[in-house]
């Protein structure tokens, strides 16, 4: 199962009058682009703007942010369960546009959690190497929603996901998100890409190398548009753990669930980018074999965190690893899961090591509510406590005013870094690690 | 580079317990263990004065001695303060402190102290000033005014970085970030391959250690104990009029039940930011189950305390916590309370 990824470099997006691509430089038909996108009854209006690096631009309220791309086979689907019905992806060519980004930003609905909402990053060049959506060509869509569900009086029901109403919103925008994706990477496949890249897990295995697996612990995202659903705070049974395929998941079966803390949120576009799936390709058949992918949601309960990481456990023990990467999705129960599946997997001899961002104040309070002393291997995503100073900009974009701060949005202020989309990707997205001083 | 160095009264020869109480003053020059650091130097600074109080100054002064002492480090027109070596005795530790943090607040002068790991003041003041280690005692004086040497040749040959010491330097008790020339990804598939081959591989994480937390043994608790219940859930009067934090939790409070036969909806809420509310906001009880609990109290196994107390556990950090636990379990104990119910999340 070959999935063949066509990248083409985008370094400018324009809104014009016609759809093109040429010199990295991808004009949108801004008419039609945004007529395409009201198409939802969620939406009262919509607003284009392009941001680019360097511009003394910030960008606030960010729900997701997707990658341009569009499947280029005959028949082929673009975000099954989403956009179109059901069918495998993962196999077959796919255009994409390099260097671009589609970011949605809407405010927050009555029926929302605020508390996680708080999403910015700029485009100036003071967050280099903190965010990874700073050097992008983004096309912003800035989401005005229907009068009625912007002013529900009704209290949320839960924390997470909040009203039905402000689910089907978010479910709506990442639905405009990405057919602005698909509209925009269609503009290019007429065009020679830049650069073809074949992603096709080992046919047969290289007895001298080591056999990886990687235990992908989900944020309860879209699952080919059904939504994963993961125990913990939210309650209920939790998703049985299951093996994918990893080109699924690096093309369009997995897109954002709900709107976690910024810094670690499961951002489509990282998602399609997945750096640990990404740099196993790369490193397959050199020094490792890149065995396969188990994607694991979390219990809420002694018995379902026991079943669930039994099964996990037993998922990877089939495709006979010699070591396991183990995300931690950030959060309480993910927390306790993620060092069962390390436990469990080191007492069955295979190493593992763990990717963790950090809500540590200092290194005595490592933010773990449970931890195991199997979990030697850590690697740090990032201290999401540690203030970062953000500049005064000249403009900003997606609302008025911060969600937890009343410091104005064009700054200068001073923000822990979870309100940094991004920054502390559990996927290792990013170069940032946080080190005792 | 201009030096001001800070010494107690015993250092600077003014004698012991009897001189403690002696006002700030400034001396031209090296005094004391100054002089020798001044040589260590060997130029690359120069010790231009020394700054002299005694222990008990600062605790017994703690109104006035920010201007005195802001006012002697101006009138120095140095650019460094070198405070110590305090070793372990912990008056002249918490001085240093007091005068580094005036110096790098009020002036935004640099400053070192050095002393030793088990000093008090270390864990006050080492967020934000470098320490650099000695010795417990006094025995160690000339490896530490060496080591104190080393420390700032370091410092200005790096441009001013103290962790250019690093070595040399007491750990900050901080996390921070930094950018890696390898992303994450990269550096986990790195640590698992020197795992698998049986390489040494460091945790970029040590793991903590945590309290042990034994629990009390309640079978020599009177036959009929008062009990309390506490929660970690995010339980407040209604409309939350104490502003309790839905996450990241900085204080607590007490509620009085007396009378009550249970929590309700209308008087109460559940503020907790990290889980499901909406069952315990049906029901606060669910949270904090004073309804059990006086259903039970008439059976005569214990009787209820008449104060309630709540916090939010959710995203708490533990010295946070250990605070609030430990004012809430002094208070608790202060009224005779023999057990608690402490619910959690």
């Amino acid at each position: 199962m070959a999935l063949q990824l066509e990248y083409f470099d985008v370094s400018n997006i324009v809104l014009g009058n016609r759809t093109s691509f040429e010199d990295g430089t991808l004009t949108l038909d801004h008419d039609r682009l945004r007529e395409h996108l009201m198409e939802d009854d969620h939406f009262e209006d919509i607003t284009l703007h392009v941001a680019h690096p360097g511009d003394s631009l910030r960008v606030i309220n960010v729900v997701d942010v997707v990658e341009p791309r569009c499947r280029l086979g005959i028949g082929d689907h673009n975000y099954p369960g989403f956009l179109s019905s059901q069918q495998t992806v993962g196999e077959g060519r796919t255009a994409v546009m390099r260097g671009a980004a589609v970011v949605e930003v809407s405010k927050p609905v009555p029926g929302e959690s605020i508390y996680w909402r708080e999403a910015f990053f700029d485009m100036t060049e003071t967050c280099e190497g903190f965010s990874p959506f700073s050097d992008l060509a983004n096309l912003i869509i800035e989401v005005k929603p229907a009068k009625a569900i912007r002013e529900d009086d009704r209290p949320p029901l839960n924390v997470f996901e909040g009203t039905p109403e402000a689910v089907s919103l978010n479910r709506a925008i990442r639905a405009a998100g990405l057919k602005a994706s698909v509209f925009m990477a269609s503009a290019a496949a007429d065009s020679i890409p830049d650069e073809i890249v074949k992603f096709e897990l080992p046919s047969e295995r290289n007895p001298d190398l080591p056999g990886v697996v990687y235990l992908y612990q989900l944020s309860i995202p879209y699952l080919y548009g059904e939504t994963v659903p993961g125990g913990g705070a939210i309650g209920g049974p939790a998703h049985l753990p299951t093996l994918i395929h990893p080109n699924e998941i690096l093309d369009g079966a997995l897109v954002l669930g709900w709107n976690a803390i910024a810094c670690m949120r499961e951002l489509t576009y990282i998602v399609q980018n997945h750096p640990i799936i990404s740099d196993l390709y790369e490193r397959s058949g050199k020094d490792l074999e890149f065995l396969g992918v188990v994607l694991f949601a979390n219990g809420d309960t002694p018995e379902s965190k026991e079943r669930l990481t039994g099964h996990a456990t037993t998922l990877a023990r089939l495709l006979n690893p010699d070591g396991a990467v183990i995300n931690y999705a950030g959060g309480g129960h993910p927390c306790v899961d993620t060092m069962m599946v390390c436990q469990k997997l080191e007492n069955t001899g295979i190493p593992t090591t763990v990717l963790s961002m950090e809500m540590a104040p200092d290194p005595s309070d490592s933010g773990f509510v449970h931890f195991v002393r199997e979990a030697d291997a850590i690697v740090s995503t990032g201290n999401y406590e540690e203030c970062f100073e953000f500049p005064d900009v000249e403009s900003v974009i997606g609302g008025t005013a911060l969600l937890n701060s009343d410091s104005s949005p064009n700054g200068p202020f001073s923000y822990p870094l979870s309100g940094l989309l991004g920054s502390t990707n559990q996927f290792g997205f990013t170069n940032i690690r946080a080190r005792t001083h | 580079m201009k030096v001001v160095h800070y010494l107690n009264q015993f250092f600077a020869g003014l004698g012991g317990e009897e001189a403690a109480d002696h006002h700030p003053e400034y001396r031209e020059g090296p005094v004391g263990p100054g002089v020798r650091l001044n040589e260590l130097l060997g130029g690359a600074a120069q010790v231009v004065g020394t700054l002299v109080a005694g222990d008990n100054y600062f605790s017994m002064n703690p109104t006035s001695s920010a201007e005195v002492i802001e006012e002697l480090l101006r009138a120095s027109g140095a650019d460094l303060l070198i405070a110590g070596p305090a070793f372990n005795a912990g008056r002249y530790g918490l001085a240093c402190g007091e005068v580094c943090s005036l110096a790098i607040d009020r002036l935004g002068m640099p400053a070192l102290i050095a002393m030793s790991e088990d000093n008090p003041a270390v864990v006050l003041h080492r967020a934000r000033i470098s320490i650099l280690r000695t010795s417990e005692s006094i025995n160690g004086m000339g490896q530490a005014l060496e080591d104190m040497a080393a420390g700032t040749s370091a410092y200005l040959g790096s441009g001013g970085d103290w962790s250019a010491a690093s070595s040399l330097m007491i750990s900050r008790g901080i996390r921070l970030n930094e950018v890696s020339p390898t992303r994450g990804s990269t550096r986990a598939i790195d640590l698992l391959l020197s795992k698998i081959e049986g390489d040494s591989y460091t945790t970029e994480w040590p793991l903590p250690d945590y309290d042990i937390v034994e629990p009390s043994n309640l079978e020599t608790a009177n036959t009929q104990p008062v009990l309390a219940l506490v929660t970690e859930g995010g339980l407040v009067p209604s409309g939350n009029p104490v502003r309790l934090n839905s996450g990241r939790a900085d204080r607590w409070f007490r509620y009085p039940v007396q009378g009550m036969t249970r929590l309700t909806s209308e008087e109460f809420d559940i503020i907790h930011g990290g889980i499901d509310t909406s069952t315990s906001n049906e029901n606060p009880n669910r949270m904090l189950p004073l309804d059990i609990a006086r259903e039970q109290e008439p059976n005569g196994r214990f009787s209820l305390y008449e104060q309630i107390y709540s916090t939010t556990g959710n995203q708490g950090s533990i010295s946070t916590m250990q605070r609030i636990g430990d004012e809430i379990a002094a208070e608790l104990h202060n009224a005779g309370v023999h057990a608690v119910i402490a619910t959690s999340t």
